[in-house]
Order: structure tokens, then sequence, then C-alpha cells
């Protein structure tokens, strides 16, 4: 099958599918990941491996598109207001998560490298599976707003961790070597500053363009253009320059809903253009996914799963107490947080090419949860969302009507 | 109000312009201190023997996409070698209206089928044809739809270009490429040719077949030349077509003898002052079977005379148009023989045996054993293993009767070689 007939059938399968799992009260999201694993080369193998590498495009498309939605979290008044509480708790719950999966992991035996970098990479929470679920139940409230903000910063902290995890290993490795400390320390800590300092650059640059800009347009096609143009820019720019699109993207978000008035419909058009986008995302997602894998999960990835459901649940609540946040937050936050995706499996890509040793532990734990906690995150958020009482269908203005 | 002014200071142009600039110059010296990648140390991602059968699996797949191109090339010669005969021989498309073939028997028949590429079957008929040719040329007939083939002249090849080997198995177009190595001059029966060496080892199913570059041009044709197999270039196949095309040729080929003008030696003692000299006999062809023998001088083709080889034009018509009788001087007899009866009995050669051809017992042991060099007999042309089966009309006895013989001179001696008798003069 050619890519454009897999294409047209990832769209159609994905709507039907999203219909379905409506009647089992599932997230639409779970809906496009379960018709990816069905198309996908695990299941029916509709959709190639061949053509999975060429509509990869497409998800990179739409992961800046759902972070430049992120980024808008960082809207200064906004901030200004749960900044620093929310900092904090993704402090708790990040943190936890990652003790209670490194500690599980050398509990077991496994190597410290390979156990801390599970820890790191156990942090990451996926932003475009909940963002599509906040959607979905178009929720509003405090636990939505720290949630939204802490899929942004969660993944932050996830790559700051998983850099001086690497740096650890780097120079843990060079100890005694012949190489300088200064140089194996500087090649070891640069990509966490460049990743994080850099991208933001960008993000920045890019932002600062898309709102200027964004000022002179007023017709909905070419803010569309516009914005396009602008994510894909950004994206493939931070793939040359090693740079992190995921930060990168939520830094574009940032800068123009901090400088332009127009930012609010020009939201609004991005959110009415790119439904296609996300579903073809989210079903590439799920074929991707190899669920052979899960049988092979054994003993430590159990101890993956629950350390970092666990922890996530444990943090957020413990957090939220201590802040004084919303009792919704403090119930339900930890729920919210289960998703885990493209960036885990992205650091686990790096990571294989970095410390090809320890690859093959991290590789298939990594691997076989994201098809668990892909499968299953979206549903807990939804179900957390609902009972928390702030999806449109509890909101007491709705219910009115 | 002090936030407001704030927010003021934060969107003033000049501000912003400030952290532009700032987040450009962090990109650009961010770049450039970029350390070096330490990735010529790190490991293949892929094991020394993965890596090892992958690249025996590419090299695999170009031999592969190798042969499906001689494929494709052999494919698109379909059109140029043909089937020639009831599905057993292979024949090349030669300019626009000839088929070459090899002589599939001997002699070549007068017509022969060929399985055009669009699946016709035509019959040509005999155009050249020959007992010393290594081919057989037919003509396709008029209504064939010609097709330019041009022959042109040989490119010149490089050492160790490709060639292709294209010719018919069974049905089926067979292929076998090899390099080309060098030409060479050599020779086929008695004829100079200039043969085209390959790497190729070239088998008796492939005569017919042709010697092709990979453009398609045509390089050499293979056919049977003396024991065994040769790739003949284009130029000598035209050049023993313009043979074959001759009066001696045409003789030749219809009646497998051979005639010399006669010369003033030759006349005095034979005893006859023109004519046309029988030098050349093939065994089993129409002029052996009618009787003609080398040493007669055939001087009349039914009511006219013949002064020269010229003169004997008129046997090349149909039999029912031809002259009749031919008259020949043999000795100080005339004899006179007709030509036509051994080429209309193909098979009844036995009944005119009694003609002339009484062969000696093989075990009769005239044969030449060594011919010394500056002799007359060398310069002759007699040939080591040449068989001396008469000399002046006389059949020799035994070895001193030959000697005997041999001391006269001028002599008149014929002789057999291979499939052939010849008559030459010893002066």
């Amino acid at each position: 099958m050619n890519e454009l007939s897999s294409l047209g059938l990832i769209l159609l399968l994905a709507l039907g599918a999203g219909h379905l799992v409506k009647y089992v009260r599932l997230p639409e999201v779970t809906g496009y990941i379960l018709a990816g694993i069905v198309l996908g080369p695990s299941m029916l193998g509709w959709v190639s491996v061949q053509n999975l590498a060429a509509l990869e495009i497409l998800s990179e498309v739409a992961l800046g598109l759902i972070l430049f939605s992120v980024g808008t979290v960082f809207e200064a008044s906004r901030f200004r207001r749960v900044g620093r509480q929310v900092l904090s708790l993704t402090l708790y719950e990040s943190a936890l998560a990652a003790l209670l999966v490194t500690a599980g992991m050398l509990w077991l035996g496994v190597s410290w490298q390979a156990s801390f970098l599970l820890g790191a990479i156990a942090i990451a929470t996926a932003p475009a599976s909940t963002l599509m679920v906040i959607r979905e139940v178009d929720s509003e409230g405090p636990l939505t707003d720290s949630l939204l903000a802490i899929i942004a910063l969660n993944n932050i902290y996830c790559i700051i961790a998983f850099s001086l995890v690497g740096a650890a290993i780097d120079l843990a490795s060079t100890l005694g070597g012949s190489t300088g400390l200064m140089t194996t320390l500087y090649a070891a800590l640069y990509p966490l500053v460049w990743q994080l300092v850099g991208s933001v650059a960008l993000g920045f640059l890019v932002g600062l363009l898309l709102a200027r800009w964004a000022s002179a347009i007023s017709e909905t096609g070419e803010t569309l253009i516009l914005l396009g143009g602008s994510i894909l820019f950004c994206v493939g720019v931070a793939r040359v320059l090693e740079l992190s699109p995921l930060i990168a993207s939520m830094a574009v978000g940032a800068t123009m809903v901090n400088l332009s008035q127009r930012s609010q419909p020009l939201f609004t058009t991005l959110s009415e253009a790119d439904p296609p986008f996300y579903a073809i995302f989210f079903v590439l997602a799920g074929a991707v996914l190899d669920l052979s894998l899960v049988g092979s999960l054994g003993l430590a990835g159990g101890v993956y799963l629950v350390g970092r459901a666990v922890g996530k649940l444990l943090g957020a609540r413990f957090g939220a107490r201590r802040l004084g946040m919303a009792p919704s937050v403090q119930r339900y936050l930890g729920l919210t947080l289960m998703a885990q995706a493209g960036l885990a499996v992205g650091l686990t890509f790096v990571a294989e090419h970095r410390f090809p040793e320890l690859s093959r532990a991290v590789t298939t734990i990594v691997l076989a949860s994201v098809a668990v906690y892909e499968m299953f995150g979206p549903v807990t958020t939804r179900w957390a969302l609902i009972r928390s009482g702030e999806s449109r269908f509890q909101r007491p203005d709705e219910i009115a009507i | 109000m002090p936030t407001s002014e704030s927010t003021e200071n934060r969107h003033s142009p000049k501000y912003i312009a400030g952290l532009a600039l700032a987040a450009a110059s962090i990109l650009v010296v961010g770049v450039l201190l970029r350390p070096a990648e330490p990735q010529s140390e790190a490991p293949p991602l892929v094991s020394q023997s993965e890596t090892q059968r992958l690249a025996r699996l590419a090299q695999r797949r170009a031999l592969d996409t190798m042969t499906e191109h001689f494929s494709d090339v052999a494919g698109d010669l379909a059109s140029r070698v043909v089937q020639v005969g009831a599905g057993t021989g292979s024949g090349i498309l030669w300019g626009t209206d000839l088929v070459l073939s090899t002589g599939l028997d001997t002699p070549a028949p007068e017509s022969t089928v060929v399985l055009t590429p669009d699946g016709h079957l035509l019959t040509m008929t005999r155009s050249v044809a020959g007992p010393e040719l290594p081919f057989a040329a037919y003509e396709l007939p008029g209504e064939t739809p010609s097709r330019a083939n041009p022959i042109g002249a040989a490119r010149l090849l490089e050492p160790a270009e490709w060639v292709l080997a294209v010719w018919h198995r069974e049905s089926e177009l067979a292929f076998s490429p090899g390099h080309y190595l060098e030409m060479q001059a050599t020779s086929c029966g008695e004829h100079a040719v200039e043969e085209v060496l390959t790497s190729l080892a070239l088998s008796s199913e492939m005569a017919g077949g042709g010697l092709f570059d990979l453009d398609g041009a045509l390089v050499a044709v293979i056919l049977p030349c003396g024991e065994g197999h040769a790739a003949l270039s284009p130029p000598s196949i035209s050049r023993l077509i313009r043979v074959g095309r001759s009066l001696e040729g045409q003789l030749l080929a219809l009646y497998g003898m051979r005639t010399v003008p006669v010369t003033d030696a030759a006349g005095s003692h034979l005893g006859v002052e023109s004519g046309a000299l029988v030098s050349e006999v093939w065994k089993g062809r129409p002029a052996a079977r009618a009787g003609l023998r080398p040493g007669d001088v055939i001087e009349g083709l039914g009511e006219h005379p013949v002064g020269s080889p010229q003169d004997l034009q008129p046997l090349l018509l149909p039999p029912e148009l031809g002259p009749g009788v031919v008259r020949a001087r043999r000795g100080r007899r005339t004899v006179e023989i007709d030509l036509s009866a051994g080429s209309t009995s193909e098979n009844g050669g036995a009944g005119n045996e009694d003609h002339g051809v009484q062969l000696e017992p093989a075990a009769a042991g005239l044969v030449i054993g060594s011919v010394s060099p500056g002799s007359r007999g060398e310069a002759a042309g007699l040939r080591t293993g040449d068989r001396i089966v008469r000399v002046d009309d006389r059949e020799p006895q035994n070895e001193a009767d030959l000697r005997r013989a041999l001391a006269r001179r001028p002599i008149f001696v014929e002789l057999e070689r291979g499939a052939r008798r010849l008559g030459m003069l010893l002066e």
C-alpha cells in the first residue's frame, strides 16, 4: 500500500475508532491508538514500516503543533498565578516517580546506569495525548490548569534529568581513562545547556516572527499558513541544530502568547485545522507500538510500570496537599499524569545510541511499558478529569442548558 | 500601576530587539561551542558479521540486477536472433532480407522455415551457401516487413568489455555474458576471417546465434569453423557473403564444383585450348554424383561452347531452362554429363557411383606424408594428408608406381582432401 492510501485509511479508521470507543467511554485518543495498533506492522500490517517512515514527518508536524499549544500555559499573567506552586508540584511528582523506579531497578540488580536512565525517563508524561483528552472533555478548572502546566514542565524536567544522568555515566566511564575530566564534563553537560538554552532561544526567535507577522494578517487561511510554516521551520531547524523540538515548539507558543494580542483567535484557528494531524499522529503512535513487547515486559518492566504509577500518584497527592492546592488537584492530578509516549521513546533511542551497552535493558522496558501507558494513560486521565467535575459534562452552567 | 508599566517596558520594541539579538547570539555561540563528536570511537550499531552479511547481500543484489540487465538486453535482441528450422537452430537477421544460419545439413537445404519474433512461420529460400562456407544465408520472403538491422562497421570494443551471446535453445532465447578479449585473424576452411575472441566457451548449441555488445550492436556471429566454433566479425561475414554470391561461389553451392581457366601449361598438357578446367569437386554433391571429376575440361553446355569459367553462367538457371548436357574433355575422350541428374536425385548418389568415382581402397595408403619446402608439390599447393587418387588419368597401384608417375613432368594430379577432390597441375 502506498503512502497516500495508508494516510487515507489512517484518517478514516481513526475517525471510526474514535466514534466506537465513545460507546465504552474511552477517550478518542485511545481509539486512534488502537486503530494504529490494528493497522500497524504488529497486527494487520496495512501500514507498513516503510509507510511509517514516510509518514513520520507528519507526526513531527503534529507534535510541533501540540507542543505549540502546550506552550501557551506560560502566558505571563497565568503563570505568575500558578507558576511557583506548579514548579514545586511538578518537582514532587517527578522526583518521586524517578526515585521509585530507580530504587526498584537497583533492588532488582539492574546496573546503576540503566536504573538512573530509566528513572529519568519515567518522569516524562505524554503532552499530546493528555492535551487531547483535555480538549475532548473540554475541561476547565484548577486541575486542568495545573495539569497543563505540569505536562509542559514535566518534560523539561525529564530532559534535564536524562542529560544529567547521561553526563554522570560519561564521567564515570572516563574516570581513570585517558580523556581529560574537563573535556568529558564539557562534552557531557553541553547537550543539557544547549538543549535548554538553545531551544528556548530558537523558539523565541520563531515565536517573535510569528507574533509580529500575525498582527499583519487577518485571513484564517493565511494565519494557518503562517502557523504551519513557523512550526515546521522551528522543528526542522531544531533537528539540524540538535536542539529539542519539544522545548523549542513550546517556546514558540510561550513567546506568541505573551507578545501577540491576536494569539487567542490564532489558537482558535489552529484548533479548527489541526485535528487531522492529531489523528495521524496518534494512529502512527499506535502503529509503532509493538504489542509483542508487552509479553516480554518481565519483572523489571512490571517494577517500572508500578514504580512510575505509584510515584506519580503519591507525588502529586503529597505535593498538592503540602502546597495547599484545591482538593480536586490533590485527589485526581496523579491519575492524569499516567500517559507516556513520544519523549520516552525518543530518549530511549538517544540512550541506545549513546550507551549501546545499556540499551538492551532500557529499550525493552521503556518500549513495552509505553505500549501499556499509551493505551491506559488517556483512559485514567479522562476518568479523573470527569470525576473531578471539571469537564463540560459536569459543569453546572452547561447542565443548566 | 507598576505592573502595567513593566508590561509596557517588556513590550517596548527595544527590549524585544535586545532579546532577539541575545537569542540569536545564543544560537550562534552554541553551534560554535559544540564539542567534537566522539562518535568515531562508538561501537557500530550492528555487529561486524552482520555488516559483512549485509554487504554480501548488497553485492548479490547487484549481481542479480546485472543478470536482469543482461536478460533485458537479450530480450531486446529477440527480433534479431530468430529460430530457424523446425525449432532446431538459431539464425541472425542480417540486413533487411537475409537470415544467417549454420548449414544445418550438408548441403544446406533449398529452403527452410523461420519463426519470426511476432510468431509467424515463414519459408525462406536459400540464397548464399556453399560447402566451404560456415553459414547458409536464406532470403526472407518478399512480403516480410523489412526491418532495418544495420550491420554497419563494427565498433571497436574495449578489452574486457561485456558482450552477450544470444541464441535459441529449443524455443527459448538463451544468453550468456562474457568479456571481449581481442580480434584474431584466423582461417575458416579456405577463407581468412576475423575471429572475435571472448571469455565465452562457444558450443555447438550456440551456433547460428550472435554476439552483441550491451547496446545491442552485433559484434560477431557464432558459426562452426574447422573443428570447433568461432565468432566471426560482421566484415568477415560480409566478405564471405560476397564470395558466396559470385559465380564461382554459386556453382560451388549448386553443384559442388569449382573451375579455373585453362592455362597454357594445362592446355598443352591436357590437349585443349580453352574451356573451364574442373579443379575441385565435392563428394556427394551433384557434380560428383553426375560423374564429373577434377581434370575434366568443360568445353560446351548443350550447343554453347565454353571458353572460360565465365561461360558457365547458364548452369545457374533452373534445371528445366538449363543448358542440359555438359560436354567435357577427359583425357582423349569427350564425356557427356548431365549435371541436373545429380542435382535432382538428392539421395541417388549411389546409382552414379560407376560413372567415375570408383574409389580406391582406403587402405591403399597413398597419402602424402610430407611436402618438402620449395618443391613443386608445395608450389602447386599439395598438403600433408592429401591422398593422391589419380595421376594423369591413371590410378597408381602402389608406391613404386606412384613414384614413377610423379617423376614425369608436367603431370595432372587428382587428390582427395577431406570432403573434396582437387585437381592440380604439377609443372
